[in-house]
């Protein structure tokens, strides 16, 4: 049984669907990622299984239990906002106690269950603080606690580390997926932010325009991308329009845009034409020509080059052909001379090259 | 003496412009305070010689007892009902639909702006009509009519600022929406629900056109001080200004200062 179920949810605001028909299950333990473009219906989303919003069409499922309907305070999630929103008149420890307090929790085991929360996200010390004498990330653990301390079905977060700084949020990162781990608590984060979504999920869901694109594992997500909107919204890809020109025994020779290109025949063309997606860190960049078995290899120029302190990133125009995004890991120390201008040879494996289904 | 920022003559001419506005707005005030120490039996400044003949007088007179008394009365009557009424409209105002918000919000805050003597008026029509003039009946309702709209100002200031995910986080928590308000908001809030409670107290203490048109026997203490200046000036009249004085002052001492007082330092956001 699922912890949370989706069903044809449907959620609109006058003519606009915020939502639209979205079916979705969070499995016992599970972390799951709502990730997506600014107003594609991730909060919406979340907020309608917290019950802050209520769907047109469709039913939601909390622990088996039908909760469609059913107000927010009756419906064992914690939840987890952007801004804190932690109760400013109140102490750190009272914080944590009010959801216990709301649900006649009797004061020993309050006692109790707050110390434990506060000790998992090593907060012990500061008890007696006010919301306000705390930093950002100690507030936004804090808000953590106070969620986690009423046992909840699952899980809710709402872009939690958005107003953290870069390292923070990196450290909040690993911090939230251990205790989430330990606990074993169904989770569902929201974020628009895919390196977060690729360092902490089982499964992400990504969405577009209040519908799904895809869902699945961050490598699938990444490796396998099911259409052109999430290989370009999952980090760098090079996307080429591609038509097959010769085929043999094992594999594709595709024409993408003047590029000549080996892909694995064990991906399907539908039609003669496709679109193919070739990450820019599986590139390799060569200073001469070195044909190697599974690979193909073409001359180029470099066009520019950026520096981004563990990896670089170059643009290589192949001679009639497109412009081609490479990153590299800034290992040998300048041993490719990045001058713009340089003529360059590009080492393409057939397994980087992937045809977008269509 | 600040140097290096050119003549220091708008400064002093500024200094001076204040003190002298200072002067002639504590002056009268101060005045009538030391009058109010006389021994005579008539006012006159400086007084020839000084005691707290009137202040007795003032303490032991039934009329003046009798007036202070049901002032506070009202006064006690209207600052709860004038909050709840208040909050109640503020809430609306903050939480309702957006469509006729700003005319509702101005029809609600009218009475501030509108002539006392045409509510007074108004209102004196309808205690007539009900027969409930000259009591409690009208003098609360009356009073509600001028001092709710400093309630719906502050609460309202106060519930702009308050951020509404913190009555989600409550809910997500196990409270419903009321126990939400109850436990958070109001509390988060309450500086702006204190300023409207002594608003509203100051305001009912002091009414008088509205009171002047409903009361015949009864008197209010604004009423009495009037009534006793239409016969003839005697030092009581200083001696009780000067308590009201010292009321109202204590009062709108606790308002500047309710954050250090009431409300157990500020709240950072
Ligand atoms: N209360 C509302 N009234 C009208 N439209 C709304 C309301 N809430 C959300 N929307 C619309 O629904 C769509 C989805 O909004 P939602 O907040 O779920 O986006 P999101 O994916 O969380 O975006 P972001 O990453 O910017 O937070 C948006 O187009 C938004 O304008
Ligand atoms: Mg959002």
């Amino acid at each position: 049984m699922s912890t949370v179920e989706l069903r044809k949810v449907e959620k609109r605001y006058g003519s606009v669907a915020a939502v639209h028909s979205l079916d979705l299950a969070i499995e016992p333990g599970e972390f799951v990622t709502l990730l997506g473009p600014s107003g594609c219906g991730k909060s919406t989303t979340l907020r309608m299984v917290a019950g802050f919003v209520q769907p047109n069409a469709g039913t939601i499922e909390i622990g088996g239990k039908d909760v469609t309907g059913i107000p927010p305070h009756r419906r064992e999630v914690g939840l987890v906002f952007q801004n804190y929103a932690l109760f400013p008149h109140m102490s750190v420890y009272k914080n944590v106690e009010f959801g216990l307090k709301m649900r006649g929790v009797d004061p020993s085991e309050r006692r109790s269950r707050v110390e434990e929360a506060l000790g998992l996200v090593k907060l012990g010390d500061y008890s007696e603080r006010m919301p306000a004498q705390l930093s950002g990330g100690q507030q936004q653990r804090v808000a953590l606690a106070r969620a986690l301390v009423i046992r909840p079905n699952v899980l809710l977060l709402d872009e939690p580390f958005g107003a953290l700084d870069k390292q923070l949020r990196d450290h909040m990162r690993i911090e939230l997926r251990d205790l989430q781990r330990k606990l074993n608590i169904s989770t569902m984060f929201v974020t628009h932010d895919q390196d977060e979504a690729l360092s902490m999920s089982d499964r992400i869901v990504v969405m577009s325009e209040g519908t799904v694109c895809q869902v699945g594992g961050p490598n699938a997500i990444y490796e396998k991308p099911n259409s052109r909107f999430v290989a370009d919204f999952m980090g760098r890809s090079n996307l080429f329009e591609a038509r097959q020109v010769d085929e043999s025994n094992d594999a594709r020779t595709l024409d993408a845009e003047g590029l000549l290109l080996n892909a694995d025949k064990t991906q399907e063309l539908n039609g003669g034409n496709a679109i193919v997606m070739v990450r820019p860190e599986k590139i390799e960049l060569l200073e001469s020509e070195t044909n190697r078995d599974g690979s193909v290899t073409v001359g180029g120029k470099i066009m520019s080059s950026v520096y981004l302190g563990s990896t670089v990133q170059y643009e290589v125009k192949v001679e009639d052909g497109p412009t081609v995004l490479v990153v590299r890991q800034n290992v040998e120390d300048g041993s490719i001379s990045a001058q713009p201008g340089s003529p360059v040879f590009l080492s393409i494996p057939h397994n980087a090259v992937y045809i977008i289904p269509q | 003496m600040r140097e290096g920022y050119g003549s220091p003559w708008p400064h002093r001419a500024l200094v001076v412009f204040s003190l002298l506005v200072i002067f002639f707005l504590v002056a009268p005030l101060a005045i009538l305070v030391i009058q109010s120490f006389t021994n005579e039996s008539y006012l006159s400044f400086p007084p020839p010689s000084f005691g707290f003949r009137w202040y007795r007088e003032v303490f032991t007179s039934s009329d003046w007892r009798d007036a202070v008394g049901l002032s506070v009365l009202i006064a006690i009557l209207v600052t709860p009902l004038s909050l709840i009424l208040g909050t109640l409209a503020a809430f609306g105002l903050d939480r309702g639909p957006m469509r006729g918000r700003q005319s509702l919000y101005a029809v609600m805050i009218s009475p501030m702006v509108l002539p006392h003597i045409v509510l007074g008026l108004g209102i004196f029509r309808i205690a007539l009509q009900l027969n409930i003039e000259d009591t409690l009946l009208a003098f609360v309702p009356a009073h509600l009519t001028i001092t709710v709209p400093f309630v719906v100002i502050s609460v309202g200031a106060s519930l702009q600022t308050f951020n509404v995910t913190l009555e989600e986080a409550a809910m997500s928590l196990g409270a419903s929406r009321w126990r939400a308000v109850w436990h958070i908001t109001l509390p988060v809030i309450r500086p702006g629900l204190i300023a409207g409670a002594i608003f509203s107290f100051i305001i009912s203490f002091d009414e008088f056109i509205i009171t002047f048109f409903l009361a015949t026997y009864e008197q209010t203490l604004p009423l009495e001080m009037f009534s006793t200046l239409m016969f003839q000036v005697k030092p009581s009249i200083a001696a009780i200004s000067t308590l009201t004085l010292a009321v109202t002052a204590a009062l709108t001492a606790m308002l500047m200062f309710r954050g250090q007082i009431l409300g157990g330092g500020r709240i950072v956001k």
